[in-house]
């Protein structure tokens, strides 16, 4: 049995395949360490942070990381001898040409909204500092406790700013 | 979602702020997340014969499991 030719994969697309093993470990790394913010339960705003799932998941995580066979697969894709199995493989489940294309596209598309969205929880609450009514309220106060021999709107002026 | 805060210790109204902040970006980056495991998910599943895969899928699912278990009880599925 030999790969169809139209279906082959490239060494650039292995490349891609191996990049794509990498991005995924380190994605789910971050997924893991961030479960108190994606996955928080009551116990959390007891303080009781982070519960024994998680726990225990970031223990089997560590596990993993010091196996390192993810690196094996990486070296395997890259290797240039003996890939006839391995072209077999990618070539029978579409991981070749346009359909890698595709399912790789779908895979980044949705790991940069991740960064986007993990990015909000580094950003501090909007108007930390004071809340938006309490912000307009001193708005509000300071207008009308200016001095009333200042001018107001008085034609030749310049336009007052307000800050 | 439902929250279950000590009676003992009421919240002030900067704490609720805050905490329906977090809950709503936490809600937000968890659908996010669970929409990325699954393109990860059918690439990782052709990949099984290559060392290492069939852990990292293992992993993978173990945490696409504890983010539906948050989202259930978010919803108010779950006790």
């Amino acid at each position: 049995m030999s790969t169809s030719e139209e279906y082959a994969p490239t060494l650039e697309d292995k490349l891609r395949l191996g990049q794509f093993l990498t991005d995924s470990r380190d994605a789910l790394g971050e997924i893991i360490s961030r479960l108190d913010q994606l996955a928080p339960s009551p116990a959390l705003v007891r303080g009781e942070t982070p519960t024994r799932d998680q726990l225990s998941l970031q223990r089997a995580w560590d596990e993993f990381n010091r196996n390192e066979s993810i690196l094996r697969a990486v070296s395997q894709l890259r290797s240039t001898e003996d890939t006839e199995r391995l072209d077999q493989l990618l070539a029978d489940h579409g991981l070749s040409g346009a359909q890698l294309e595709f399912k790789l596209s779908l895979f980044y598309r949705h790991l940069d909204r991740f960064h986007s969205a993990i990015a909000e929880f580094d950003a501090a609450p909007p108007n930390a500092g004071q809340p938006r009514r309490e912000r307009l309220r001193s708005l509000v106060r300071r207008f009308w406790r200016r001095p009333a021999s200042e001018p107001k709107d008085e034609p030749g002026s310049p336009p007052e700013s307000v800050h | 979602m439902v929250v279950i805060l000590p009676a003992e210790e009421p919240i002030t109204k900067e704490q609720w702020r805050r905490l329906k902040w977090f809950l709503k970006r936490s809600r937000k980056a968890r659908a996010i997340t669970s929409a990325l495991l699954k393109p990860m998910d059918v690439v990782l599943d052709s990949l099984q014969g290559l060392p290492g895969v069939g852990a990292l899928t293992e992993i993978k699912d173990g945490t696409a499991a504890l983010l539906d278990y948050a989202k259930d009880i978010d919803e108010g599925k779950l006790d």
